[in-house]
C-alpha cells in the first residue's frame, strides 16, 4: 500500500462519543465549530443511529454536521481494529472512551479498555505523529488519598479502592510516558462524580450517585403498602452527614473540556473537573428520601457499625448500594488551581447542588427507570371504517385542494394517471389523474393490482407506510426501493412521480390526526354555512 | 437484500467529507484488514431516481469488494440535494435529463480525484444506472477498469466507451425498465475492446435479491483485470 497523504489539516479524533460525558462533549465541540472525527464501534450503522439519537436529545443534528463535513464517523474499537482514518487529517486526540465498572470482569475490563485500549490508541497516535492528546481520566484515580490531591500526574501508585481507580491511574501514567517520549502535549481532565444535566436532570449514566437513589427505591418498593414502616426504616448509613460527595453536572464537564480542547493555551495541564462546594451526604439523603417518601435512616460512623448485625432491611439496602458505599466516607480534597483559571477564562460556573437540584436529578433518573430499556413495539391498530373514511378524505378532498396550490401545480408537463392501493384496508383504492400538473380527478377505484387501460402505474402499499409518506416522514421512492411498496406498470414514471409526491408531502404534510381535525373543522364549517377555507393542521402529527 | 457485507467484522468503514462545487460531498470508505488490491469509486443512480450511497447494489458491492482487499468509496451527490427544483424535475420528467446532470458527473470526478490523491493509486470506477453514465464520462487513461451496471442507454449515449481501451464489464438485466435488453446489447456491440458482458435473465433494474451474485461477477472481473496481487508491487 502506498503511503497515505493527509489533505485536510486539523481534525480532532474523539473516542467514547456515545458515552455519557462523550456525547455531551461532542455536542459542545460541534456547536463551537470544531472539526471532529468520532470513532464508533462496529457496526457503524447502529452506532451512528445511537449517536444520532443522543445528539438529537441535546438539540444537535448529526446529519447536518456530517453533511457539511465538520464531523466524520470512523469505525473502530480500542480493543479491535483502529481506523486508518484515510484523509481525515487528524492532528489531535480526545480520548474519552472508558469502562466504568469498578471491579474486574471476566473479559478483563476495566483494565482491558482503560489501560490496554489507551495504550493501543497512544501507539496509533504515535504512528501518525499526533502531538496533542487529551485524556479524560477520573478524579478518583487518586485512590485512598490524604491531604489535597494536586493537579499533576502522579507516577507513584497509591492504594486503590477498586480496579477502576487503578486502571485510570495507570492510563494517566502511560499517557504521560508517551507524551514525554514523543514530545507531545498531554492534557488530562479528571471529573469527579458526573451527574445529569444541571437544568433538565437528563442522564444516560445511572451509576455512581444514582446507585444510592436506586437502593432507596428498592427500599421504598419493599414497603410500598406500609407507609409507617417506609417512613421509619431505621437504616444505619455508613458515613458522616457533613462529609461531601463531589458531584458535577455533565454539561459543566462538557463545557470545560470543550473550552480547553479548543484553545492550545490551556493544553498540557491537568484539570480537576470537580465541585468547589460539593453537597453533603445529609443534603443528598434529604433529596432522595423526599423523592421516595422514605425516612428513619441515619448516618453512623464506619467504626460504629457491626456489619454482622445488620437488619434485614439494612442488608437489602447495602446489597443494592454496595459498589459506591466507600464514597460516602472517602472524600478527597481536590486542588483546582488550573480549573479555576479555566473557569474564569471560559466564564463557566459550576452549578451548586441544593436539595431542589438534587431532587431534580433523582426524579429524572427515576422517571427514566434508571436507564432500563422499555420494550416498545409500534402498535398497529386494527383496521376500522375510520381508516377507509380518512383515506377517502385524503384522496377526495385534501389532495385536490392542496395539490392545486402546491409546487406540483408548477410542473405543467406532468401528465400521468396512477392508482393507489392500500392493501390492508378492504376496498381502499383511488385513481388519480394529473393533467398538466393539475390533479384533474381523484376518485375511488377497484383494488386490482395491475394497471388498467389509461393508467401508467399502480402503487401498492400498506396503511402504515402510506401515512408515513403522507406525513412527509418517509420518501415514497425509498419506500419502493426498500421493498415496502410495490409498483406495477411504468416503473420509471412511478419513480419520478415519487419525487413529486415526496415534495408535496413535505410541503403539505398530513397525518390521520391532522386530517381528522381538518375534517371535523370542515364539517363544523359546513354546518354553520360558512365557506371559509380551513388551513391544514400541519403541526398536528 | 442479503446480510449487509459492510457489517462484516473484518471491515472498517469511515465517513469522509469531500469539498465539491455545490457543497461538501459526504461519502464512506470501506476497506478490510487484508492487503490492499486497488481502489474503487462506486457511483450511484440519479438523485431523482433514489440515488444515494445507501443503495442496495452499491452497499453490497462496497462490502464484498472491501472484503476482497479493495478500498471502496461511495458518496452522495450534492448538486440536487435539498428541495425539489421544479424546473429541473420538469425537465427530468419529460426528457430523462436534469439540467444539473453534468454537475453530478463533475461531483463523481471530484470524488475519484480525491480518492486518487488520498491513496496515491489509480482508481477503477463502478457506475450503476445513471452512475454508469457518470462513470463513462470520467474514465481516463489512468483508469484501470470500469464496471457499468444497468447503464441508462435509453437516455445517455455513454459515447466515451466506444473508443476507450479501459477494460469494461457491462452488467444488465433482461427486464430493465430503463433500457431494453436489445438496446443494451446493441450498444455493447459498439464498444471498444477489452470488454465483457453479463446479463441477469429475468432480472430487472434493481437487482433486489441478486446483489450478491452481481457482486461476485464484479469481484471476479476486477480481481482478474486490475487487482494488485498480494505481495506484488504495482508499478
Amino acid at each position: 500500500m502506498s503511503p497515505l497523504f493527509v489533505l485536510n489539516p486539523g481534525r480532532l479524533l474523539v473516542t467514547g462519543a456515545t458515552g455519557f460525558i462523550g456525547h455531551h462533549v461532542l455536542a459542545e465541540l460541534l456547536r463551537r465549530g470544531v472539526r471532529c472525527a468520532a470513532m464508533l464501534r462496529p457496526n457503524l450503522l447502529s452506532s451512528t443511529g445511537r449517536l444520532t439519537d443522543l445528539l438529537a436529545d441535546l438539540g444537535v443534528d448529526l446529519d447536518r454536521h456530517t453533511g457539511n463535513g465538520q464531523l466524520l464517523l470512523l469505525e473502530g474499537q480500542l480493543n479491535g481494529t483502529l481506523p486508518r482514518a484515510i484523509g481525515a487529517g487528524i492532528d489531535a486526540v480526545l480520548h474519552m472512551a472508558a469502562c466504568t465498572d469498578f471491579e474486574r470482569r471476566p473479559n478483563g475490563d476495566p483494565w482491558r479498555t482503560n489501560v490496554d485500549g489507551t495504550r493501543r490508541l497512544l501507539t496509533w497516535a504515535a504512528a501518525r505523529r499526533i502531538k496533542r492528546f487529551h485524556l479524560v481520566s477520573s478524579a478518583y484515580r487518586c485512590g485512598v488519598s490524604h491531604g489535597v490531591v494536586p493537579e499533576a500526574i502522579s507516577m507513584a501508585a497509591p492504594r486503590f479502592h477498586n480496579d477502576y481507580e487503578h486502571s485510570k491511574w495507570q492510563a494517566e501514567v502511560d499517557a504521560a510516558t508517551w507524551a514525554r517520549k514523543h514530545r507531545a502535549t498531554l492534557t488530562v481532565y479528571r471529573p469527579s462524580i458526573v451527574v445529569g444535566h444541571s437544568v433538565t436532570g437528563r442522564t444516560t449514566s445511572f451509576g455512581g450517585f444514582y446507585v444510592m437513589a436506586r437502593a432507596t427505591e428498592v427500599l421504598a418498593r419493599s414497603y410500598m403498602n406500609d407507609d409507617a414502616r417506609r417512613r421509619a426504616t431505621g437504616i444505619r448509613l455508613v458515613g458522616r452527614p457533613t462529609a461531601t460527595q463531589n458531584l458535577v453536572a455533565v454539561d459543566y464537564v462538557a463545557s470545560m473540556i470543550a473550552t480547553a480542547v479548543q484553545d492550545p493555551r490551556h493544553h498540557g495541564r491537568v484539570y480537576h473537573l470537580t465541585h468547589p462546594k460539593p453537597p453533603t451526604n445529609a443534603t443528598i439523603k434529604q433529596a432522595i428520601d423526599t423523592h421516595f417518601d422514605v425516612g428513619g435512616s441515619d448516618f453512623v460512623d464506619p467504626d460504629a457499625l457491626d456489619e454482622a448485625a445488620l437488619s434485614g432491611v439494612e442488608r437489602l439496602f447495602y446489597d443494592a448500594s454496595g459498589p459506591v458505599r466507600h464514597y460516602l466516607t472517602a472524600n478527597p480534597d481536590f486542588a483546582r488551581g488550573n480549573t479555576d483559571a479555566l473557569e474564569g477564562q471560559a466564564g463557566v460556573i459550576c452549578p451548586e447542588y441544593d436539595v431542589g437540584r438534587l431532587h431534580g436529578l433523582v426524579a429524572w433518573a427515576h422517571a427514566a427507570r434508571w436507564g432500563r430499556r422499555v420494550e416498545s413495539r409500534r402498535d398497529v391498530a386494527p383496521v376500522t371504517e375510520a381508516d377507509d373514511a380518512l383515506l377517502a378524505a385524503y384522496f377526495e378532498r385534501y389532495l385536490p385542494r392542496y395539490v392545486a396550490v402546491s409546487k406540483v401545480a408548477r410542473m405543467t408537463a406532468l401528465n400521468a394517471t396512477m392508482r393507489f392501493v392500500i392493501e390492508d384496508v378492504a376496498g381502499a383504492a383511488w385513481r388519480c389523474r394529473f393533467v398538466n400538473g393539475r390533479l384533474a380527478d381523484s376518485h375511488r377505484a377497484d383494488g386490482t393490482t395491475v394497471p388498467q387501460p389509461g393508467e401508467d402505474f399502480v402503487n401498492i402499499t400498506s396503511r402504515t407506510v402510506f401515512w408515513e409518506a403522507a406525513a412527509g416522514r418517509v420518501d415514497p421512492q425509498k419506500v419502493f426501493l426498500d421493498g415496502q411498496a410495490r409498483v406495477a406498470g411504468d416503473i420509471e414514471a412511478a419513480l419520478k412521480m415519487a419525487v413529486v409526491l415526496h415534495d408535496f408531502n413535505r410541503e403539505f404534510p398530513c397525518s390521520p390526526a391532522s386530517l381528522a381535525k381538518h375534517e371535523a373543522d370542515r364539517e363544523s364549517s359546513d354546518a354553520s354555512s360558512e365557506c371559509e377555507e380551513v388551513a391544514p393542521c400541519l403541526t398536528i402529527l | 437484500m442479503p446480510d449487509d457485507p459492510l457489517n462484516a467484522a473484518n471491515l472498517t468503514r469511515e465517513t469522509v467529507a469531500i469539498e465539491g462545487p455545490h457543497g461538501t460531498l459526504s461519502g464512506e470508505l470501506a476497506y478490510g484488514d487484508c492487503e490492499d488490491r486497488g481502489a474503487i469509486l462506486l457511483i450511484g443512480p440519479h438523485p431523482y431516481m433514489g440515488g444515494t450511497m445507501d443503495n442496495n447494489v452499491l452497499s453490497v458491492l462496497a462490502g464484498v469488494l472491501a472484503a476482497a482487499g479493495f478500498v471502496t468509496l461511495r458518496f452522495n451527490y450534492r448538486a440536487l440535494a435539498g428541495e425539489l427544483i421544479a424546473e429541473s424535475m420538469l425537465s427530468f420528467w419529460t426528457t430523462g435529463h436534469a439540467p444539473q446532470d453534468m454537475d453530478l458527473v463533475e461531483e463523481s470526478r471530484i470524488a475519484r480525484n480525491w480518492l486518487r490523491a488520498q491513496l496515491d493509486q489509480a482508481v477503477s470506477v463502478i457506475g450503476y444506472s445513471f452512475g454508469a453514465y457518470a462513470a463513462s464520462e470520467i474514465i481516463d487513461d489512468q483508469t484501470p477498469a470500469a464496471v457499468l451496471i444497468a447503464p441508462t442507454v435509453k437516455h445517455h449515449e455513454l459515447a466515451a466507451l466506444r473508443t476507450s481501451v479501459v477494460p469494461k464489464l457491462v452488467i444488465y438485466s433482461s427486464d430493465d425498465f430503463a433500457t431494453a435488453q436489445l438496446a443494451t446489447e446493441s450498444w455493447f456491440a459498439g464498444l471498444a475492446v477489452p470488454k465483457r458482458k453479463a446479463c441477469f435473465v429475468g432480472g430487472n433494474h434493481f437487482f433486489r435479491g441478486e446483489e450478491t451474485a452481481l457482486a461476485a461477477h464484479v469481484r471476479e472481473f476486477l480481481e482478474n483485470t486490475v487487482a494488485v496481487q498480494p505481495g506484488v508491487v504495482k508499478s
